[in-house]
């Protein structure tokens, strides 16, 4: 139902486009008639409380939902995977620990995409996993079991894979929740070096925007089934939040921020 | 002993194909366990026992009815043998293809349809078997995995599936893990994953249908599971947990035909029995493993 600035009125590139467009589950709408542009080299953060439809919005996004109704556009097409690369880092509670994947293995999963029908990897990529298990400071543990790592490891470690797959746009689903302060902080960090000196678009979504209030250009609220997309510093005012939102109290607004 | 080695030579096909099904089996069954979908593991043999039963059931009715008098109301077994690949491998078939498509429409219960799959091919077995006034005299045979009736031609027959099923595997495991352990990153790959689902459960398919026809659907079950729940606390990485969970699978079925011969036990429930035996051997080396190791790193105190 809202309002990103097309290509044309902005002058700013647009990596996703959607188009009027309603997701949801079993023929239920969860959000309804969205309409937004996500501009290349921005910082967008997908927020409001729980149960409202972020998730639902970056699935869509990414392809896992098809739209029920409207269209989305990634770099002019209608396939994402034949137009841009996407480091997608899941919530970290949906990976099952059934699985006996050590560290180095999952992030090798970030470059499968440089040869998608090889089923060998080549040095090259392994050699890619590793440096990027370093940037997040977890190459000394690249042996170790992934389903055996803390919570804020599994993160970095999740972190690394969406490096290693040299995105295009950074896709990350409530990457602070349940990690210790020092890890979040060292998150935030990465993502505003790869925002700032290397201009990586990134999509956000977090139900506490507090610690990741400074990161963000431009922000979407969804909630009730609606998106509202603005400018950060307008948008995450308690002031607009309240006016937008109608019946949004204080203590809602100060429990996620 | 000479005894044990005879019987083992002059049933080495038994045997063999005993050690093949044991080594293909774990190689896709690490799948039911790290996708949590054993209750599908159970249920698949049974389909293909219910769709061999059923073709098997509909030829003699038909033979019945055509009888001349004095012929033998018996089906050959050059017949069963070509009819039994179509049963097995069109239920099973049927049935993912259904599965699969309930999958890609959503819902929470995934379970509960795998359950119903399990109790109505049971079910369907028994009637199937019922109906068939001669079942017993060979559909019994075959569902019961006699293995020890294994012949050359069905054990290189068995072998040929089973090195190109692992062959495919092989090739497309990459898709196959990220498919199962990050459906989100693979489809922000460009994976379809019902698509990646689909073949995987193909390849299941395929290996479970020519499995149960040789070796029954007891001893198929049991080697999907058993040697993957056994080498899985061992398992370091995927390379680790397939080569372990095929080497038991492979040496269990092995050892249990040896002790089945050994001890005039029948073959297809010595040989799960031998393979679950695997499971505390491995719970307590692992334990022992464990102790050692804190022993290793505990402080020495003064």
């Amino acid at each position: 139902m809202t309002m990103g600035g097309s290509e044309n009125n902005r002058g700013l590139t647009n990596v996703v486009r959607l188009e009027a467009v309603s997701l949801g589950y079993g023929g239920k709408p969860v959000v309804e008639d969205v309409t937004l542009d996500v501009h290349r080299g921005s910082c967008l953060g997908i927020l409001g409380p729980n149960g409202m439809g972020k998730t639902t919005l970056i699935w869509g996004i990414i392809g896992i939902l098809k739209p029920m109704k409207g269209k989305i556009i990634w770099n002019r097409k209608a396939d994402h995977s034949r137009s841009m690369r996407i480091g997608y880092i899941p919530q970290k509670e949906r990976l099952d620990p059934a699985f006996p994947l050590t560290n180095l293995e999952v992030v090798q999963m970030g470059t499968f995409a440089e040869r998608p029908w090889s089923p060998w990897l080549r040095p090259v990529q392994r050699r890619s996993a590793l440096k990027a298990l370093e940037r997040v400071g977890m190459r000394h543990l690249s042996g170790m079991l992934f389903s055996e790592c803390s919570g804020g490891q599994r993160q970095r470690v999740l972190f690394a894979r969406a490096l290693a797959s040299k995105p295009d746009i950074f896709i990350l689903d409530e990457p602070t929740t349940g990690i210790d302060l020092t890890t979040r902080r060292q998150l935030i960090n990465l993502l505003s070096e790869l925002h700032k000196d290397h201009n990586i678009t990134i999509l956000l979504v977090s139900q506490h925007f507090g610690p990741l209030r400074d990161l963000f250009d431009e922000v979407i609220w969804v909630q009730g089934g609606r998106a509202v997309m603005g400018p950060a510093a307008q948008l995450l005012s308690e002031e607009y939040i309240a006016r937008a939102f109608g019946g949004f109290k204080n203590s809602e607004f100060e429990a996620i921020n | 002993m000479t005894d044990l080695i005879g019987l083992i030579t002059q049933f080495h096909w038994a045997v063999l194909a005993a050690v093949a099904t044991g080594a293909i089996c774990p190689l896709l069954g690490v799948y039911f366990i790290m996708r949590r979908i054993v209750l599908l593991g159970i249920a698949l043999p049974q389909v293909s026992s219910a769709g061999i039963a059923f073709v098997i059931m509909v030829a003699q009715l038909v033979k019945l009815q055509f009888l001349s008098p004095g012929a033998s109301p018996f089906l050959d077994e050059a017949m069963i043998v070509s009819l039994a690949p179509f049963g097995s491998i069109g239920a099973i078939f049927l049935i993912l293809f259904i599965l699969t498509w309930l999958e890609g429409r959503g819902g929470p219960f995934t379970e509960a349809r795998w359950g119903s799959t399990y109790i109505i091919a049971v079910s369907l077995l028994i009637i199937f078997l019922v109906i068939n006034p001669y079942a017993e005299a060979h559909v019994g045979t075959m569902l019961e995995g006699r293995i020890i009736t294994v012949t050359q031609t069905r054990f290189w027959t068995l072998l040929a599936v089973s090195i190109v099923v692992a062959i495919l595997f092989i090739l497309f495991r990459k898709e196959f893990i990220l498919t199962s352990f990050d459906p989100g990153m693979a489809f922000s790959l460009g994976l379809r994953t019902t698509r990646w689902n689909a073949g995987l459960y193909i390849l299941l398919g395929i290996v479970i249908s020519v499995s149960v026809m040789n070796l029954g659907p007891l001893f198929v079950f049991g080697y999907l599971l058993l040697p993957p729940f056994a080498a899985r606390p061992w398992a370091v990485g995927m390379k680790q947990f397939y080569l372990y969970s095929v080497a038991l699978g492979a040496l269990a079925a092995f050892l249990g035909s040896v002790i089945s011969f050994w001890l005039d036990w029948p073959l297809a429930p010595t040989e799960v029995i031998t393979a679950a035996l695997f499971l505390p051997i491995s719970r307590v080396a692992m334990l022992f493993r464990y102790t050692i190791s804190r022993a290793r790193t505990a402080p020495v105190s003064q």
